[in-house]
């Protein structure tokens, strides 16, 4: 989005600036990713209701985060914000073994709407410091990535607390982005 | 009509057993796993001796915490605020002071305002005067059963107009239950308070599908406040309880995130059975159950009457350029009737006009979201669409909550009398139409 000499500007400096739309499950870390991206510190986060919105500039890419709000109740709120998106970060518990099967459901569920079918999928395995969280390959089962065809995704192991593994995950996305929007 | 023909009419409640109180949500229909994952949960919140060490009859943890680090509501202050209160222009009051202009100009009575290093919490003179004329006002009633005392505000013009310039704390919580029972008692389904505190126990002493959602949220849904620090204990045990309780009563919907700041914000003012009173009191008659139902068609449907006023103006015709719906920035707003979006008093000052006069429509809530536009305009004006997003999408850190509330009492008038107008007009032209 944004107007269009902010594009031209963008073209002639080298400054790229994209959208990405967070989405997981209820307390899977999504807000406080957002926040320890943004400022840097682990926060306490409340739950959710509608989104939040921030801009996170690394290795100068404009990174325009929105986080969106996870209960199941309302999640028919998430397609209003799907258009103009071009990365899904998808963000899972690994620690919540009972719940990673309506991940899985959920994560299907977005990646088959018509207007995110070009978009990049980034998965932070989040809270890898809890005892028995699932590692990366784990969590690649159990989401049925391999069945994904024509997709760019990737699974980067995080714990939002402390900030472990997001920087990977905002590099993985700078390398990846499409060039039609570099 | 009756006690149990007002618990029966509840579309809750299940088949037969109409003769008694017991509105069982049928245990029975429950997986055993959920059951048990309920128990498991709610064993967590009841623990004996599980208050030991709070103070305030157990509802408040002052452990590292003195008298100077918390607000006048219970906030922790020394601590940080909440994220979304943070990286915000500290205030919007340029764009107010524009309004505030405008008032003046429609000789409508304000004061001068005051803008500039304004300190509200220090008026103890005032509030303490304002009291007393609260206490005029209020009609004293003894329940001649419980001998539970409950004042009762007659709605006059001068309640509405002190109402609007904030009823002083000290009677917030009898104001707004006679504002709401008054309310509740003109419906068809109401379901009288001695009949909701009957079914409070009961839902306690059942399971619900939805506990260790509530479970995740409550220590997560005000993260510093007094009540609200000690984890299972404290505040945090009563919102777990209401929450609960207010999910199987609403079994229809259950438990829907933005219920957890509503409860939480009452329990500041009641104890824990009365605050599900006025929870179900707030859902039944200030259009909350319309807002929450499922896939959200009547929050769609306010967001549409909020489209009319911003239509004809600049920052509408602004957002509307830049595409931004209301739901992207309002729903937290409506769902949460402003809570995490304004200082809390800001917030109360609207929870006490909307409980008085929320009657008959959202108008308070849509004066609320276009005061809030207001105040961001001169940001809004000019943004790109990110930069509004991030705008509309934070904390707004109001300096003047008596501005605040002048602007929004300007708004509410504006959206009346254009309902008026259209009223009007449809009458009008159905007498041409006869004629």
């Amino acid at each position: 989005m944004g107007n269009s000499m902010a594009r031209l500007m963008a073209r002639l400096f080298g400054n790229r600036e994209i959208r990405l739309l967070m989405l997981g499950l209820d307390a899977a870390g999504k807000t406080t990713i957002l926040f320890r991206l943004k400022l840097g510190q682990g926060v306490t986060t409340i739950p959710t209701v509608g989104f939040n919105v921030e801009s996170v500039t690394y290795k100068n890419i404009k990174f325009n985060v929105w986080d969106v709000g996870g209960q199941d109740k309302i999640r028919p709120l998430w397609r209003h914000y799907y258009t103009g998106t071009q990365g899904l970060i998808f963000v899972v518990d690994a620690a919540d073994r009972k719940r990673i099967g309506e991940a899985k459901q959920e994560l299907h569920r977005i990646i088959s709407d018509r207007e995110m079918r070009d978009c990049l999928l980034l998965i932070f395995a989040n809270k890898q410091d809890l005892p028995d969280a699932m590692k990366p390959n784990d969590i690649t089962m159990a989401l049925d990535l391999a069945s994904l065809k024509d997709r760019i995704w990737f699974v980067q192991p995080s714990t939002a607390k402390t900030g472990d593994g997001l920087a990977e995950g905002l590099s993985w996305l700078s390398a990846n982005i499409p060039k039609e929007t570099r | 009509m009756s006690a149990v023909a007002g618990i029966t009419s509840s579309p809750v409640n299940s088949a037969g057993n109409s003769s008694s109180l017991s509105k069982s949500t049928s245990t029975t229909t429950l997986p055993e796993d959920v059951v048990l994952a309920s128990q498991e949960v709610q064993a967590k919140y009841d623990r004996p001796n599980i208050n030991v060490g709070l103070l305030a009859g157990g509802t408040e943890n002052w452990e590292d915490v003195t008298a100077n680090d918390v607000d006048r509501y219970g906030f922790i202050t020394k601590r940080s605020p909440p994220p979304h209160g943070r990286h915000q222009p500290s205030t919007h009051n340029s764009s107010l002071l524009h309004l505030h202009l405008l008032l003046r100009l429609n000789n409508m009575k304000v004061r001068a305002p005051a803008i500039v290093d304004y300190t509200p919490q220090l008026e103890p003179r005032r509030e303490s005067m304002r009291e007393v004329k609260w206490r005029e006002m209020a009609t004293r009633r003894v329940n001649e059963k419980t001998g539970m005392v409950t004042y009762h505000f007659e709605k006059t013009l001068k309640l509405i107009e002190r109402t609007f310039k904030g009823i002083p704390d000290a009677w917030r919580a009898s104001a707004w239950q006679s504002f709401l029972t008054t309310s509740a008692r003109k419906k068809k389904n109401y379901i009288p308070d001695s009949d909701l505190e009957a079914l409070y126990p009961k839902y306690i002493a059942e399971p619900s599908p939805h506990d260790t959602q509530i479970d995740l949220d409550v220590p997560r849904t005000i993260d510093s406040h007094v009540m609200f620090s000690a984890r299972y204990r404290g505040g945090q045990r009563l919102l777990f309880r209401v929450l609960h309780a207010f999910s199987l009563h609403k079994s229809d919907m259950g438990y829907v995130q933005g219920m957890a700041p509503l409860a939480a914000n009452l329990l500041c003012y009641y104890d824990e059975t009365t605050c599900f009173i006025m929870l179900v009191r707030i859902f039944s008659t200030r259009h909350l159950g319309e807002l929450y139902t499922v896939g959200f068609a009547g929050l769609m449907n306010a967001f549409e009457d909020l489209r009319v006023p911003l239509k004809t103006r600049k920052i509408g015709k602004k957002l509307e350029a830049l595409k931004i719906e209301p739901s992207f920035y309002a729903t937290k707003w409506y769902l949460t009737l402003f809570s995490y979006s304004v200082p809390f008093s800001t917030q109360l000052r609207i929870w006490d006009v909307f409980f008085l006069l929320g009657d008959d429509g959202l108008g308070v809530i849509h004066a609320a979201a276009l005061t809030l536009l207001d105040s961001m305009r001169n940001t809004l004006v000019t943004a790109d669409f990110e930069t509004a997003m991030q705008q509309l999408t934070r904390f707004v850190d109001v300096q003047d909550p008596d501005l605040f509330m002048e602007v929004l009492e300007y708004e509410y008038n504006l959206f009346r009398s254009r309902k008026a107008q259209r009223t009007l007009s449809r009458k009008s032209s159905r007498l041409i139409a006869m004629g």
